[in-house]
């Protein structure tokens, strides 16, 4: 995929989707509504462990988007 | 590419966020970095928006300025396919994403060829962020994927609400050809779409207190704002819990 189509994708759904709970120092998902993407349509193409990114990365050579958050929220999981 | 990790996954994760936020431990952590994960391209920060800029274009100018620098040398339709380190957490995050799981189960030597081979299907257009992808040998989940035939396969699994069980929509042998595959793969996104209600997540974090969801983690929920190394307490999370005293069972449902 090349970096026009992907990054807007990425702001999509990390910028837009919770604008004013990442200038709060974080997204909380006690905070957030619904997700504006719907369900069965494509998001973010995530490596979901840092062994597997890293080398799909060094494959690549494209560089690497970090997040790292919570899985759940009160403990309450179904979240991230 | 993008990777997204869970910070309270593992004490190895908590540590790795640790490096981002000068040696604090925040719920979040974000920065961008070069392929071969060394250098730091980005400020680091807890999200996008304080790393990045406040405005999407901002973000946008920030990520293909640094894009630009890096070009893809290898094809990215054959970029390797995500896996997760536990059945677990893969329920668990396919449910917050709200996507079918695509469960690879077999043996270390059954499912290795099929890292290679579900490249073509994974970075198919029509699959493509679509689907979470786990590979697992273990057999401690079973339990909690109703529907399934306990053989090796490939299992499209509907995650629970709050992912800590599923259901099996569709199984096919380790040996389906990708056509087939790919088939079962849109079939079941299809109706997962159909059949599946849109999580407003505030309600769903409520819902989850009420009924005393509780997932625990391997590490302490909570914040080392201070960076002494210890989760403070007061703050929030408050030091409570993630793999001790926190009353409730690991299949998350206070005991």
């Amino acid at each position: 995929m090349k970096p026009t189509q992907w990054i807007p994708m990425v702001l999509c759904t990390l910028v837009a989707l919770a604008p004013p709970l990442w200038a709060q120092g974080g997204p909380r998902p006690s905070d957030l509504g619904a997700s504006e993407l719907d369900i069965g349509e494509p998001g973010i193409a995530w490596y979901t462990t840092w062994e597997t990114a890293l080398a799909e990365a060094k494959r690549s050579g494209r560089p690497i988007m970090f997040v790292a958050a919570a899985t759940q929220c009160h403990g309450v999981s179904g979240v991230f | 590419m993008c990777v997204r990790i869970d910070s309270y996954e593992s004490a190895e994760h908590q540590k790795y966020v640790r490096t981002f936020l000068n040696g604090r431990f925040e719920n979040s952590a974000f920065c961008l970095l070069s392929p071969d994960g060394q250098d730091w391209l980005s400020r680091a920060g807890r999200g996008p928006e304080h790393v990045l800029g406040r405005s999407t274009a901002a973000c946008v100018a920030q990520l293909e300025r640094v894009a630009a620098v890096y070009p893809a040398k290898e094809k990215t339709t054959r970029a390797n396919v995500q896996d997760f380190h536990s059945v677990r957490q893969a329920l668990n995050v396919a449910s917050a994403d709200q996507r079918v799981l695509v469960l690879v189960h077999g043996s270390d030597e059954q499912t290795q060829p099929l890292r290679s081979s579900l490249k073509e299907v994974a970075n198919d257009p029509t699959i493509i962020g679509r689907f979470h992808i786990d590979f697992d040998s273990s057999a401690d989940w079973k339990k909690k994927i109703e529907g399934l035939k306990d053989e090796p396969s490939i299992v499209l699994v509907r995650p629970g609400e709050f992912g800590l069980e599923g259901k099996v929509m569709a199984q096919l042998p380790l040996t389906a050809e990708n056509a087939a595959i790919k088939t079962a793969m849109l079939t079941a996104n299809g109706e997962f779409a159909k059949t599946t209600e849109k999580k407003v997540y505030s309600e769903h974090v409520t819902k989850g207190r009420n009924l005393n969801i509780y997932f625990e983690a391997d590490v302490p929920y909570g914040e080392d704002r201070d960076g002494d190394g210890e989760i403070d307490r007061g703050g929030p999370g408050g030091g409570r819990s993630g793999r001790s005293g926190s009353g409730r069972s690991r299949e998350g449902r206070r005991r």
